[in-house]
């Protein structure tokens, strides 16, 4: 837990100081009340003048007034310290979840990260805000209270001294009880808000396919799940509130026996007594406030603790050491695949498809077709050249570089992908298409969007490129594709990979993006994942896979010359009778 | 939205615990405390008589006080044993009234949530949410919290008055004149907050409202990750990321500022009130020496202590009133009727204890298979004037295939929503076997008709649950359904098999995969109308192939599909050419190419090789 507090609180210790001394005069003045109570009494009784009781009220009144200014002011700067530390943490987790593989984000839900990026973060910021402030403050106090209590009675200073570390010592314990519950109460929050993170995604799926009753059973079901083990933990955190109560009147039993018995042998003021029991009240809102507080750090060590296992996670994909970073040439990249292959480390990611021993060359500035049958490692293929995977075997070099030693940063500037799932965020267009880069100015994205056809529908929507695009509403499949395709216009990448990039396209569409697509290819290196011979039909050489092998690969129109090549059997069936031939030679590929 | 009506609704749901919640944690959790200040008072009164004066007053006087006092230790430190013992009476207290506050507020946020879950996916299914899925997630979770815990508290006020007005009819009997200047402050404060209230409203919808832009990006961005990472975008969606938490930090602050001034005013009140009565005291003196009783100050200290506390809950109480109400509304804007808390507060089972609810199956009526499906003038506009679909007319006879094509944004899938019910139509008929569908929603689901989408949605589990969505066949039924789809071999490769968990949003399966899932979901329930959504766009040729050979094979289904290939075209019995959100041309491919332009334009395109 100290390593994330020191790390974010840190570089607030200005401002952290300035919340200490806000409170450090809150306690003085805390602590001066009883004092000046214990003065109007005495002075009472005693028969001091009605005009110096009155000054004594009266300053006990103004010390009222300064102690409200001081806590809305300690109130103020506490919050402004935890959202400033809690808003880099966000940005840190998320970032560093952005950078994590795919791996990792293949197991999680987004609204699992949600959950442990905000979730968390909020009660941790909770945290900061109000159990520091309560809780040191707390601590503070009691320390002051405790030497008062010394300069009165050195019995009474050592018997309450002794009665709050033993109370401290219980609280702990019962503390560390609960712990683990409060774990597991989030983890079941966090599977719950996972689950109907991705059911609200699909209730067109769900409505379609009957299965609304269904998803309610499952609903019901993590709810369960939820209620007991929340109930178990506060069940145990109650019992740390309780018990913190319980000693309070412990507190006050101790306070005012010692002040019977010293009355009674007159070593002591009535006023005196006053004052002891008086602190022992102070200890009422300290303890109480300790309570109050101690769900929050439950649960916030819990949060840091998740927290801390997020931060711990490490992506599989090293950057590489800076001195031996290097940079890709510039221009069209040549792709060099070597002896490659590929599984997943862990079990149960095994269903992906995977690469044995998969060597090929593409020439720098050239175009290369991926054919083969779903699940045959098109997709892993590509992903070993954007590095979102590395190989387990074998290398990959991109310009004549291992992709391994190029900066993530770098080598993702020069090399771009459509995938066939093209995600719009909720923001502007413009946001949209720069991937929130404002240093790109419009006359690109105008140039963009005109080469693909795109120019009269900008111009349709009301606020042009400031249209905050709704997901879900507004767009259509093909003109989220075509979208895609003007983020990769407007970046300037030396090898451009398609992945399924024609598959929700009419054949008019995919004629404008053809054109595109021929523009797009001069003076960059071109890799396609195609479905359609007519895509394969302009590009320079092909590569047939299946089951995670090449299966055949040579330039385009050699292999169509040769009448033994899969290539030219599928092309042959593809003019005459495509569907029919297709799944001849499908049958023979397997 | 009716806010106290509502929350009636919602305790007598769960009365039992909604009663014992309020008399463990409203009524004894108030008037417990009041029983140390009498024994206080009981100990000073006495020690006053003992000890008249200074320490110092070494006078014979007092040495005999002191003897006299000696048998009367005993009952103060009998008195001092009291307060500890109503102490460990507030400590089982306690305890209870968690357990009952907990069970209680668990089960009206399960109420809320499957109210709110239900009316989502009853709601025809392809709207988008009034707010992005974080967002709505947001508001399920932050919400849904606010709600029921201010319900546990909605009878704290009786508890409240019960205090206050105890204390005061004692501290009455006291000093009438001295009770009244606790008055004071305790009135002040309720109207400060009062006065307060309509801008903690504005500031608190604010302060959420900025929450939730931090919680929808997170889920945008982590949701499209591999977006982000291909395009080197990490850096630049933190910092738009960084400027909605700067945002969420002004929001926020302001919240606390204002929050922070009530509650330590609140607090701050039982200082005052102790100061008021210094003075109030100290002018008695001056006119009658003798006036003063400690016994007294001691019992007005706690009970004035007490009493602010009470003040300062009653003004939390206020605040979370005005919060709670913001969070309702937000509730009640995810539901799309007119009256939203019919629905949220629905009164229903939520299954927290015994069996879970059994999922009903569906069973076949002998008008369930399709003879006939036809729509006359279905015609759906968004909202904001964008292309919809206008005046369709469709004919569908059992048995046959009939692909809808056209060009982007020609309006296939909205056609295709719309008669589904998943979206709702402006005007329009549908029939089934003559018999006009009032609510196409709940009409065209298995075992009728089933439907998978152009970018299908699959979930974490494994792939078993995905296919089934608690459909009740067994494996062999699964394997004939995976056949169908072109999706054994897949899953025979899998070293899991059908127990391979998908992954988030089921994306551990490649496109292709994704949509041969989906139609093996859609066809182990077997219905009679099946219908896709540019099922193979991403498949390649041959799977393409074999896959509507093996589904036009299947005995009695009938088909309407959007696609744009030959593969499918060429198999049709009837084709629909869209263009412009209307129907262009209908015939078979034959005679569409003799006399559709439009059609014409798509054929040349679908070919397999233009060269």
């Amino acid at each position: 837990m100290r390593d994330i507090l020191t790390r974010y609180l840190l570089p607030l210790r200005s401002r952290a100081a300035l919340l200490t001394a806000l409170m450090l005069a809150d306690i003085s003045l805390d602590l001066a009340g009883p004092q000046l109570q214990r003065a109007f009494i005495d002075g009472a009784i005693g028969g001091a003048s009605a005009g110096d009781l009155v000054r004594l009220a009266a300053l006990f009144v103004g010390l009222a007034f300064v102690l409200q200014g001081l806590m809305v002011a300690a109130g103020i700067v506490s919050t402004e310290l935890a959202q400033t530390a809690t808003n880099q943490m966000r940005e840190d987790l998320l970032a560093h979840v952005l950078h994590l593989d795919l791996a990792f984000h293949g197991r999680h839900t987004p609204g699992e990260l949600i959950e442990r990026i905000d979730g968390d973060v909020a009660t941790l910021a909770n945290f900061v805000s109000r159990f520091l402030l309560e809780l040191v403050g707390s601590a503070l106090l009691v320390v002051g209270v405790l030497a008062m209590l010394f300069r009165v009675d050195v019995r009474i200073g050592a018997t309450m001294a002794v009665f709050v570390l033993v109370a401290i010592a219980i609280m702990r314990g019962i503390l560390h009880l609960a712990v683990p519950h409060w774990a597991a109460a989030r983890e079941a929050s966090a599977q719950l808000f996972g689950f109907l993170e991705e059911r609200l995604a699909g209730t067109e799926d769900l409505r379609a396919n009957g299965a609304v009753a269904y998803t309610l059973r499952r609903f019901f079901g993590l709810s369960r799940d939820i209620w007991r083990r929340n109930l178990r933990a506060s069940l145990l955190g109650s019992a740390t509130g309780g018990t913190s109560v319980l000693l309070l009147f412990v507190a006050m039993a101790i306070s005012l026996g010692w002040a019977v018995v010293l009355v009674q042998n007159g070593s002591i003021t009535l006023g005196t007594a006053w004052l002891l029991f008086s602190y022992s009240l102070q200890l009422d809102g300290l303890l109480s406030g300790i309570a109050r507080q101690l769900g929050d750090l439950q649960q916030a060590g819990a949060s840091i603790t998740r927290i801390r296992a997020l931060l711990d996670e490490r992506t599989s994909l090293p950057e590489p050491a800076p001195d031996h970073a290097r940079v890709l040439p510039a221009g069209p990249l040549a792709i060099d695949v070597d002896a490659v292959s590929f599984a997943y480390a862990d079990t149960d990611g095994g269903n992906a498809p995977t690469l044995h021993d998969v060597t090929l060359t593409v020439q720098a500035g050239t175009s290369l077709g991926l054919l083969g049958p779903s699940g045959s490692g098109k997709t892993t293929l590509t992903r070993l050249l954007l590095r979102l995977l590395d190989p387990t075997v074998g290398t990959v070099h991109l310009g004549g570089v291992d992709v391994r030693d190029v900066p993530t940063a770098d080598l993702r500037r020069r090399v771009a992908i459509v995938t066939q799932d093209v995600q719009l965020f909720r923001a502007t267009l413009r946001d949209n298409l720069t991937l929130f880069d404002p240093s790109v100015d419009d006359t690109r994205i105008r140039a963009a969007l005109d080469g693909l056809g795109l120019g009269a529908w900008v111009d349709g929507l009301a606020d042009g490129l400031d249209t905050v695009l709704a997901p879900g509403g507004g767009v259509s499949a093909g003109e989220a594709q075509l979208l895609a395709f003007a983020r990769i216009f407007i970046g300037d990448p030396g090898l451009v990979v398609l992945d399924e990039a024609s598959s929700r396209l009419d054949p008019a569409t995919e004629a404008r993006l053809t054109a595109a697509m021929a523009r797009l290819a001069a003076g960059r290196t071109v890799v396609v994942i195609a479905h359609r011979l007519a895509t394969v039909q302009r590009l320079g050489a092909v590569c047939l896979l299946a089951d995670g092998r090449i299966v055949e690969h040579g330039p385009r129109a050699a292999l169509a010359a040769d009448a033994g090549s899969r290539y030219a059997q599928l092309l042959a069936a593809g003019l005459e009778d495509l569907d029919a031939a297709l799944g001849t030679v499908g049958e023979a590929g397997r | 939205m009716k806010f106290w009506r509502t929350l009636a609704r919602l305790a007598r749901y769960a009365w039992p615990l909604y009663a014992a919640s309020g008399l463990l944690a409203s009524v004894m959790f108030y008037l417990v405390p009041l029983l140390p200040g009498l024994v206080v008072k009981a100990i000073f009164d006495r020690l006053s008589v003992d000890a008249p004066g200074s320490a110092d007053a070494t006078s014979a006087a007092a040495i005999s006080a002191v003897a006299t006092a000696a048998a009367d230790q005993t009952a103060l430190l009998w008195l001092v044993a009291g307060i500890a013992g109503i102490g460990a009476m507030r400590f089982t207290s306690l305890l209870g009234a968690v357990a009952a506050e907990q069970s209680l507020q668990q089960v009206i946020r399960t109420l809320l949530r499957a109210n709110l879950l239900e009316h989502i996916l009853d709601r025809p299914g392809a709207r988008p949410l009034p707010s992005s899925t974080g967002e709505a997630i947001s508001r399920l979770r932050g919400d849904v919290e606010a709600v029921p815990n201010f319900l546990s508290w909605t009878l704290d006020p009786i508890g409240q008055a019960l205090a206050v007005g105890t204390a005061l009819t004692v501290l009455w009997r006291v000093d009438p004149r001295l009770t009244l200047a606790v008055f004071g402050p305790i009135i002040a404060t309720v109207t400060i907050v009062n006065v307060l209230a309509g801008r903690i409203r504005r500031l608190r919808l604010a302060s959420r409202e900025s929450e939730g832009a931090v919680t929808g990006h997170i889920g945008e961005i982590v949701g499209a990750v591999l977006a982000v990472k291909v395009a080197g975008a990490e850096g630049r969606v933190i910092d738009h990321f960084r400027e909605l938490n700067a945002r969420r930090r002004r929001a926020v602050l302001r919240d606390a500022a204002l929050s922070r001034f009530i509650e330590a005013l609140t607090y701050n009140l039982s200082t005052i009130g102790i100061g008021l009565l210094l003075v109030l005291l100290a002018l008695r003196l001056r006119t009658d020496p003798g006036a003063f009783a400690v016994g007294d100050f001691a019992l007005f200290v706690s009970y004035l202590e007490w009493v602010t506390v009470i003040t300062s809950m009653f003004g939390q109480y206020l605040t979370n009133f005005r919060q709670t109400d913001v969070s309702l509304k937000r509730l009640a804007e995810l539901v799309d009727d007119p009256v939203p808390e019919r629905v949220l507060v629905r009164h229903r089972p939520v299954h927290l204890w015994g069996d879970l609810p059994p999922v009903p199956q569906p069973a076949r009526a002998p008008g369930d298979v399709l003879s006939s499906l036809t729509a006359r003038g279905l015609t759906m506009r968004w909202p904001d004037g964008a292309r919809g679909i206008e005046d369709v007319d469709l004919d569908i006879a059992g048995g046959t295939v009939t692909v809808i094509t056209g060009p982007v944004g020609a309006g296939k899938t909205t056609l295709l929503r719309v008669l589904l019910g998943l979206l709702p139509s402006d005007a329009g008929t549908i029939r089934w076997n003559g018999r006009t569908v009032d609510d196409p929603a709940a009409w065209f689901v298995p075992p009728r008709a089933a439907y998978t989408p152009q970018a299908p949605r699959l979930f974490s589990d494994p792939l078993r649950d995905n296919l089934l969505l608690g459909l009740d066949r067994d494996d062999t039924a699964v394997a004939t359904a995976l056949r169908r789809a072109v999706f054994d071999a897949d899953v025979a490769a899998m070293p899991d098999g059908l127990a391979t968990r998908l992954g988030p949003r089921g994306t551990r399966l490649s496109g292709g995969q994704a949509q041969r899932a989906a139609a093996a979901r859609m066809l182990i329930r077997e219905p009679s109308l099946l219908v896709f959504d540019d099922l193979s766009s991403a498949l390649d040729v041959e799977t393409e192939a074999r896959l509507w050979d093996r589904l036009f094979a299947i005995p009695g289904r009938t088909v309407l599909a959007v696609a744009n290939r030959r593969a499918a075209l060429g198999r049709a019995d009837r084709v629909v050419v869209m263009d412009g959100g209307r129907v262009v041309a209908v015939g078979t491919v034959e005679s569409l190419l003799e006399t559709s332009e439009v059609f014409r334009g798509l054929w040349q395109g679908a070919k397999g090789a233009p060269e």
